[in-house]
């Protein structure tokens, strides 16, 4: 079985990179091999423009699958393991701990956490040596709405402090919320590659209706601004170019005597965009 | 060096089968120690005598004597070191913990490396606490002419050492290979003790005694003396026939030290190649 095939790509410092895929697509078998956990049958990889190494991976903060840790040892005696392993200071621990929120409950023991808090410890122990570099890997996978909202306002505070972050999922509106790029896997095979915000302009929509719809879409035909015009439950969804903003439109038909009743900008959505890879590949 | 060690003290510290099962081979080795002597003295209070020699003036505690005696009575105990070292690799492989810890920026080396300094650690600590052990008997109960050759024959300590080292190497390479502590624990215990030594017995005493043994008979008879377990435990020879009056070997062969020295070798680089090559 080839779980990967090809695959090529590079991350630039800063970014915030997505790796998007169904279930099963490689996006951990990825991960793991770049972390030395699981053995390509063939191919390079670097960090930091250099061959792997131990050192480099000391410089790197991840979690892959699900939080690892001695489930008899207390949050603090765990994360001082990965002081020594990490070669960091000490008084890191008691920092990360306040980060992630575990601080009130940093003596109890691993096994006693809920999922959440498990997960929140796993980010802290990331953040313990403050590595230029996050590999967070389905980072809210199995949490509850709340957990999953406080997990993201993690990842997009420790993103603002400018780290870069490879973050793999299978949620589509995370990767938008989160992500500056991403990249789309299938079957092993990358499928695309890209800014989250071009992709997302792309599939920028205007909605616009009138009293009279025909007269309405055959004005709007004659826009040399509008690639394609749709009528959608008594509403004329418009493809436009990047320029045209929803009050060049309202000006246009202003100009040319049609009242507007209806007037909206739709951002596009990384889903349709996904979808649409999915669909042309 | 310090950081592998290091990083081992912080996951067994506050890891309570390290403190029992330690504390069970210390305790039984200290007991079976000094228990030989009031084994003896129950003996004689019983009556019973070794061909009309009263039992407690057996030199079990003279020097050198003792520095074979103590060792070869803690042959078995090392089974409790084992069952911990198996329990603690195993967990490493379940908890994943072995992987976030290769993933958190060890080396593969690293990390058996730091496995191999917490076996000779505690292999280190039993030989120290042995030592300990041999000399306080000795000077309490034995007899004060042998005081001159008080360090003679120290090297079974060393022996000692390196048979611990092996035997608990042979363990880690056993739970990283099978990975289920139930299995590997079980299976140990009865090879080591069971399965093993009837296996080499048969084959050794085949080959003695039979007037004219195939090729095959030779083979095996000779090839039993390097299995693991018959080489590891022959390091130290059973001493005490020599109190009734029968010749033992008393020094440490460098042949068999060496095919010791095979397994611990083939033991370690086992463990790494298992770990090189499977995905973890």
């Amino acid at each position: 079985m080839t779980a990967l095939n090809r695959l090529n790509f590079e991350i630039q410092q800063g970014m915030v990179f997505g790796l998007l895929g169904p279930n099963g697509s490689g996006k951990t078998t990825t991960l793991g091999m770049l972390l030395n956990v699981i053995a390509p049958t063939s191919g390079t990889f670097q960090w930091f423009e250099k061959p792997p190494s131990a050192e480099s991976r000391q410089q790197i903060g991840a979690i892959l699958e699900t939080p690892c840790f001695y489930p008899y040892m207390t949050a603090v005696q765990n994360l001082e393991v990965i002081v020594a392993i990490k070669n960091c200071a000490l008084t890191a621990i008691e920092e990360v701990l306040h980060t992630v929120g575990l601080f009130e409950r940093r003596n109890d023991p691993f096994k006693t956490y809920s999922l959440g808090m498990k997960q929140r410890l796993a980010i802290g122990a990331a953040l313990l040596a403050n590595p230029p570099v996050l590999i967070l890997d389905e980072p809210t996978n199995g949490l509850d709405p709340q957990g999953i909202a406080e997990i993201r306002r993690l990842i997009q505070d420790i993103a603002k402090s400018g780290k870069t972050i490879i973050l793999a999922s299978h949620l589509l509106d995370e990767v938008q919320k989160v992500c500056t790029d991403f990249m789309v896997l299938r079957k092993g095979e990358k499928l695309f590659q890209g800014n989250v915000k071009t992709a997302l302009s792309d599939q920028r929509t205007i909605e616009v209706s009138s009293e009279n719809m025909e007269q309405l879409q055959r004005t709007l035909a004659d826009h040399s601004g509008i690639t394609q015009c749709q009528l959608e439950a008594g509403k004329c969804v418009l493809n436009v170019l990047p320029s045209v903003r929803p009050i060049d439109v309202s000006r246009y038909l202003f100009d040319k005597k049609i009242v507007v009743t209806h007037l909206a900008e739709q951002s596009g959505s990384l889903e349709k965009q996904f979808l649409k890879i999915l669909a042309e590949t | 060096m310090k950081r592998l060690l290091q990083i081992e003290w912080l996951k067994l510290r506050h890891y309570r089968p390290f403190w029992v099962l330690g504390g069970l081979y210390v305790v039984v080795i200290t007991v079976a120690s000094l228990g030989t002597h009031f084994f003896l003295q129950y003996l004689k209070s019983q009556g019973a005598d070794f061909r009309g020699i009263d039992p407690t003036i057996v030199p079990f505690y003279d020097f050198p004597d003792v520095w074979q005696n103590l060792p070869y009575i803690a042959t078995y105990l090392k089974l409790f070191l084992a069952f911990l070292v198996i329990m603690t690799i195993c967990n490493e492989v379940t908890y994943r913990t072995l992987r976030q810890n290769i993933i958190d920026g060890m080396s593969k080396q690293d990390w058996i490396g730091s496995k191999f300094l917490l076996l000779l650690a505690l292999a280190l600590a039993g030989t120290i606490l042995l030592f300990f052990l041999g000399l306080f008997t000795g000077l309490l109960w034995g007899h004060p002419e042998s005081y001159s050759s008080i360090f003679h024959s120290i090297e079974f300590l060393f022996a000692y050492l390196l048979e611990v080292t092996t035997f608990l190497s042979f363990a880690l390479f056993l739970a990283l290979l099978i990975r289920r502590p139930g299995v590997v624990i079980i299976g140990l215990t009865m090879y080591t003790l069971v399965l093993e030594p009837i296996l080499s017995l048969i084959l050794i005493e085949n080959l003695r005694y039979a007037t004219d043994s195939s090729i095959w008979e030779t083979f095996f008879g000779k090839l039993a003396h390097f299995f693991p377990i018959r080489a590891i435990n022959n390091l130290i020879h059973v001493p005490y026939q020599r109190y009734a009056l029968m010749e033992i070997q008393d020094y440490v062969s460098l042949r068999e030290a060496l095919i010791v020295v095979g397994w611990l070798f083939l033991s370690l680089y086992g463990s790494f190649w298992l770990l090189r090559k499977r995905d973890l």
